[in-house]
């Protein structure tokens, strides 16, 4: 517990770490008041075609009427789930694959580096373009497939922790005792192996995002949901003379990946404060 | 003396007013007219497969025996005139003389014979089935096809103007390679095409553009312009700013939701003409249980339904449909069968009726409504979905790729509404497909047996007056059994800058509506 | 000399598995999704039967998945890349039509990206204050956080469309007939946008880890002994803090120029550049198999060859590397 507390307060200490946790934070409650703050419902169809930012609608109005302040509100919602989820799967599936096979090593060790190392081959983004494409671009699927095909670097990251944590002095003396791998597994070397897996999952969040919006942009977004890169990609059409339809949206993307880039660096500044600290001779 | 001065003045001055009054439309020689096309060619062979990016260029290279023009009316090509017999079995055509192909070699019977008879064998052929009934095509000399029919079919000669039935060099094709033919998908001019069209072929850079220059000894005349290139641009946003910057001439790619903005900027014309093609919406009337397999509720629907609404926001060029079939085909559309109309309260109502109350959470019954990637769907299912929220139906998207799309909706009928848009000429026989029993594209899976027997009917006459009866009855029951519903006529929108004259939407009658052999550029 | 012969037999041999196994994985995922190249030709408008048969029975395609897939592998190994159902051809004439253009986009792209990159990084770490590192490292993390589609489409929107700067698509300007000299500056023109985009879009990561780099081996052991000893500050940073700084933003550059093949694909949708990302994008809307197979399998190779060729690069650079 004690641990844990200074943990926080050394994250806190570094700038990106606290500004990241700011954006975070103001976002969250986006998503989590978005009934609350938005003057409109996301979906409302008006007869305000594609009015520039004002009063009544201050980022404006897209091609069918709806209010962009009050979509980009709720898409918060969209964007922090698949970021949540997408990088939660592949943290998960990281860590037990990557402890499990690094812990176990042998054959088994050599087959997961085999795939991980072929996960690498593997344009991940095409890939993910056909699955979609299988089963349907639902929200849920996406966010699925994202973590089903991301959690290789986390496995690198907790693997090689597990490697090195093998050989402490805690671990042989556990064994000594005669405790079963599992409780090993469990209580020893994912605990104390797997922050780097949550400073990397940070990153991966906002490549999630990222790779939403990207998937919306070729059409295959799931239709059913506010999301920004929806937002961007019916934007095009207009862009030329409604720059406040691919702007805002665009803008909200960058802050949400960007607050999640401070994150994991802040992270990383904490768990290694080797690292930290700027050097000029 | 001096009257005969006044007379010498006068007729001097009619004389050069009458000139410049036709000079200001003398068309210039000379320039490249570069029009950003939608997609990329597969190959050149014309008749092979289906390939409708590249159809737009054939066009320029090929020739038909007869075309469309651009209000799909028949007009001549390499015929310049036919005879059909009273019995409608026997078509004869009179061919052209000293058309040449673009190398040179003559244009013959022969060349007409060898592609009809190609198309024939080939069931792969995508103008196959237009084609199926012919019995035999053979040459009564170098200029003159006697085609005869296994059974009377009005709709023929539209066929064979409109897709798939480009006359191709039998001299390049009809060849053999160590003694065995070659197989017309392998041939190599499939990527150096040789045709009797207005343009020659220069170069094809695949992704990129086609060149084409002008064809010196075309038979209805030397082009004005000396070079097309079709510049490819799959995206519409992109070929919109290349248009813009003047990059191109002329855009092929465009997008209802771009004309507005076309329209305001100066020196740029957009013509808009209705096509005979629809949008509407198909409910699931028999491919699987759905609550749209009982008439009353695709009723109650078509009332919740504002199709104003959706044509003002998602489609916004066109017309409000009001009818079962495209007024651009002004002789088989029944003004009479109406559209039911936007009603709320009598939406309620009937879906009360029908045995769909409203349960606790204020919905009646979940819908999935299917429909393919693009703005306008897009646009248009979401209208749906708010329309059809008002009065407790949940409606959810499903938004595929067109492949997938064709898989769930046109395979498996796994949907229970849909929206998508259709050709519906040149001739009303294509309703079969759409609304006969068993269509390629009838994804409601209606069936009536009255309807296929009245196209069937239809079909067989050559009466334009006697077959219109038939398609007014089968638009009268269509208004009754409401297997989709209809929601507003298509407009096609023709982008170009204004240096660019005598395009083929302009010169209806005279050429093929794919036909830039008379366009000039005013610069 | 052996020892590096080993190592490179090891890893080539290493690397077909892996090939291997890619292509298997992708056969399948790709042959399971809905549609097959077929149907899709056949289109929505006049869909026919007699067609998606016979078609189908040209190609093989109604023959079961196992069978096609046995075919499919013995002819790659024999080299052939397979046949594209959709445009006829063979997938190789297709794809080294498009892939100069992608290779030069993505070449120029990447290896900028990377002399800006670890430039930046070494200048930075010279500067007195804190300040340039804080300005460069907000703009990084921005630009790192920006999606190369809208950041191509600002690009457009105000080099193109406002400014009329830059033209907004395509390889060469279709008006004219440019030859020789005029023709290169002609496409250097069309390339100067997506080749901006694709370099902002992946500098940041260049910066951010020769920087962590640099920071990293000032902390080493190393650098406090060599100070000790008296080994002036601008030679230490330049014989070696750049030396071993400069190997973990060559890793990624390495696999960066692995997947230059299809790095570039939405930036090239976007300007309508004729390389690889397009016809990679048709072939899957189409379902072309054979042609999308064999665009991954020349990734596929690409990768392999660029890592092994970054681990030598690394090890001449650095021989505390052990080649293992």
């Amino acid at each position: 517990m004690r641990k844990f507390g200074d943990f926080v307060r050394r994250y806190f200490t570094n700038p990106y770490g606290v500004v990241g946790f700011a954006i975070f934070v103001t976002l969250l409650c986006f998503a989590i008041f978005a009934f609350y703050i938005s003057p409109y419902k996301p979906n409302a169809l008006s007869e305000d075609v594609l009015s520039p930012p004002s009063y009544k609608h201050p980022f404006g109005t897209d091609h069918l009427g709806r209010d962009i302040f009050s979509r980009v509100v709720y898409g918060t919602r969209v964007s922090l789930s698949v970021g949540f989820v997408a990088a939660g799967i592949s943290a998960l599936l990281g860590i037990f694959i990557g402890a499990f096979s690094g812990y176990y090593g042998g054959i088994v060790d050599e087959i997961v580096s085999k795939i991980i190392d072929s996960f690498l081959m593997i344009p991940i983004f095409f890939l993910i373009l056909i699955i979609v494409a299988i089963f349907g671009s639902n929200l849920f699927y996406i966010m699925l497939v994202i973590g089903l095909t991301t959690w290789p670097s986390n496995a690198r990251i907790m693997r090689a922790q597990t490697l090195s944590l093998k050989e402490r002095g805690l671990v042989k003396i556990a064994k000594s005792i005669g405790e079963s791998n599992i409780r090993i597994l469990f209580s020893h070397i994912i605990p104390n192996g797997m922050y780097p897996v949550v400073a990397n999952s940070a990153l991966q969040m906002g490549g999630a995002i990222l790779t939403e919006a990207a998937l919306s942009f070729l059409g295959l977004g799931d239709p059913n949901v506010t999301s920004w890169g929806k937002m961007i990609n019916e934007a095009r059409t207009y862009m030329s003379f409604a720059w406040w339809t691919i702007v805002f949206p665009g803008i909200f993307t960058i802050l949400a990946v960007v607050a999640f880039s401070f994150i994991g660096d802040g992270l990383q500044h904490t768990l290694y404060p080797k690292l930290s600290g700027v050097e000029s001779e | 003396m001096r009257k005969l001065l006044v007379l010498m003045l006068v007729t001097a001055l009619t004389v050069v007013l009458t000139i410049s009054l036709f000079a200001g439309e003398t068309p210039k020689k000379g320039g490249t007219f570069i029009i950003a096309h939608w997609g990329d060619p597969i190959s050149f062979n014309p008749d092979a497969k289906v390939d409708d990016a590249g159809n737009g260029i054939y066009g320029c290279i090929f020739s038909k025996l007869v075309t469309l023009d651009a209000d799909y009316n028949v007009i001549p090509d390499l015929a310049e005139s036919w005879e059909v017999s009273d019995d409608g079995l026997v078509y004869t055509f009179h061919l052209r003389k000293n058309v040449k192909w673009h190398d040179g070699t003559p244009f013959t019977a022969a060349d007409v014979i060898w592609t009809l008879n190609q198309i024939k064998s080939h069931k792969e052929a995508p103008a196959y089935r237009n084609l199926v009934d012919i019995d035999t095509v053979e040459a009564l000399d170098d200029y003159t096809v006697v085609v005869k029919m296994k059974k009377p079919y009005a709709p023929f000669l539209g066929f064979l103007a409109w897709y798939g039935t480009w006359i191709m060099p039998k001299h390049l094709y009809d060849i053999t390679k160590d003694g065995s033919p070659v197989d017309w998908l392998n041939n190599p001019h499939n990527q150096k095409p040789v045709g009797t069209g207005p343009f020659k072929f220069v170069e094809w850079v695949k992704g990129d553009h086609v060149t084409l220059e002008k064809n010196p000894d075309y038979f209805m005349g030397e082009p004005y312009i000396d070079r097309i290139i079709f510049k490819i641009i799959p995206d519409e946003n992109t070929a919109l700013q290349a248009f813009l910057n003047g990059e191109v001439d002329y855009d092929g790619n465009v997008s209802n939701a771009q004309v507005a903005t076309l329209k305001r900027i100066p020196g740029v014309v957009v013509y808009q003409k209705p096509m005979p093609s629809r949008y509407y919406m198909g409910y699931n009337v028999a491919r699987r249980e759905s609550p749209f397999n009982k008439k009353e509720v695709r009723f109650a629907v078509a009332h919740a339904l504002n199709r104003q609404e959706i044509f003002k926001k998602a489609i916004k060029y066109g017309k409000v449909a009001e009818g079962f079939y495209t007024p651009a085909i002004p002789w088989a559309y029944n003004p009479d069968a109406k559209i039911p109309e936007y009603n709320l309260e009598l939406a309620e109502k009937m879906l009360d009726e029908a045995g769909y109350p409203r349960k606790e959470d204020g919905y009646r019954f979940n819908a999935v409504l299917v429909y393919f990637q693009g703005q306008e769907w897009r646009d248009m299912s979401t209208i749906i979905k708010e329309q059809l929220d008002k009065v407790g139906i949940k409606v959810k998207l499903e938004e595929y790729e067109i492949a997938a799309y064709i898989e769930k909706v046109l395979k498996a009928g796994d949907f229970d509404l849909t929206v998508l848009d259709g050709f519906q000429g040149p001739d009303p026989d294509n309703l079969k497909l759409r609304v006969g029993t068993g269509g390629d594209i009838n994804v409601m899976g209606y069936s009536n047996k009255e309807v296929d027997e009245l196209l069937e009917k239809g079909g067989e006459l050559s009466d334009v007056k006697e077959r219109a009866k038939y398609y007014f009855k089968v638009q009268e029951i269509l208004a009754q059994d409401l297997p989709m519903y209809p929601i507003a006529e298509v407009s096609y929108s023709y982008v170009h800058k204004d240096y660019v004259k005598n395009l083929p939407y302009q010169l209806t009658g005279i050429v093929g509506s794919t036909n830039y052999a008379k366009v000039w550029l005013d610069k | 000399m052996s020892y590096f012969a080993r190592y490179l037999t090891r890893r080539i041999v290493s690397a077909v598995l892996l090939i291997f196994i890619v292509m298997t994985l992708n056969f399948f995922i790709i042959h399971s999704a809905p549609g097959d190249p077929v149907t899709i030709m056949t289109g929505i408008e006049q869909p026919s039967k007699e067609i998606v048969e016979t078609l189908k029975k040209k190609y093989g395609l109604d023959e079961p998945v196992f069978v096609q897939y046995v075919k499919y592998i013995t002819n790659l190994f024999k080299g052939d890349l397979g046949y594209s159902y959709v445009y006829d051809q063979s997938s190789w004439s297709l794809i080294k039509e498009r892939v100069f253009p992608t290779l030069i986009l993505t070449l120029s792209g990447s290896i900028l990206a990377f002399i800006i990159g670890v430039f930046l990084a070494i200048f930075v770490s010279h500067l007195k204050t804190k300040f340039g590192d804080t300005i460069v490292s907000i703009i990084s993390y921005i630009l790192y956080a920006t999606p190369s589609f809208w950041l191509g489409l600002i690009m457009i929107l105000v080099f193109s469309s406002k400014l009329s700067w830059f033209p907004t698509s395509g390889m060469y300007n279709l008006r004219e007939t440019y030859t020789g000299f005029k023709k290169i500056l002609d496409f250097l023109h069309h390339l100067t946008l997506p080749v901006l985009t694709l370099m902002l879009i992946q500098m940041p990561v260049f910066y951010r880890v020769t920087r962590a780099s640099i920071i990293q081996n000032y902390k080493e052991d190393y650098v406090t002994t060599l100070t000790a000893i008296g080994v002036p500050k601008r030679k230490l940073f330049r014989k070696y803090i750049v030396k071993n700084s400069i190997i973990p933003p060559l890793t990624i550059f390495g696999i960066t120029l692995g997947f230059s093949i299809t790095g570039a694909a939405l930036i090239e949708i976007v300007f309508a550049w004729p390389g690889m990302g397009r016809l990679m994008l048709d072939a899957i809307f189409r379902r072309d198999y054979q042609l999308l197979l064999g665009i991954y399998f020349l990734m596929a190779i690409f990768i392999s060859v660029a890592m092994i060729l970054t681990d030598i690069v690394i090890a001449f650079i650095d021989p505390r590397i052990r080649l293992t």
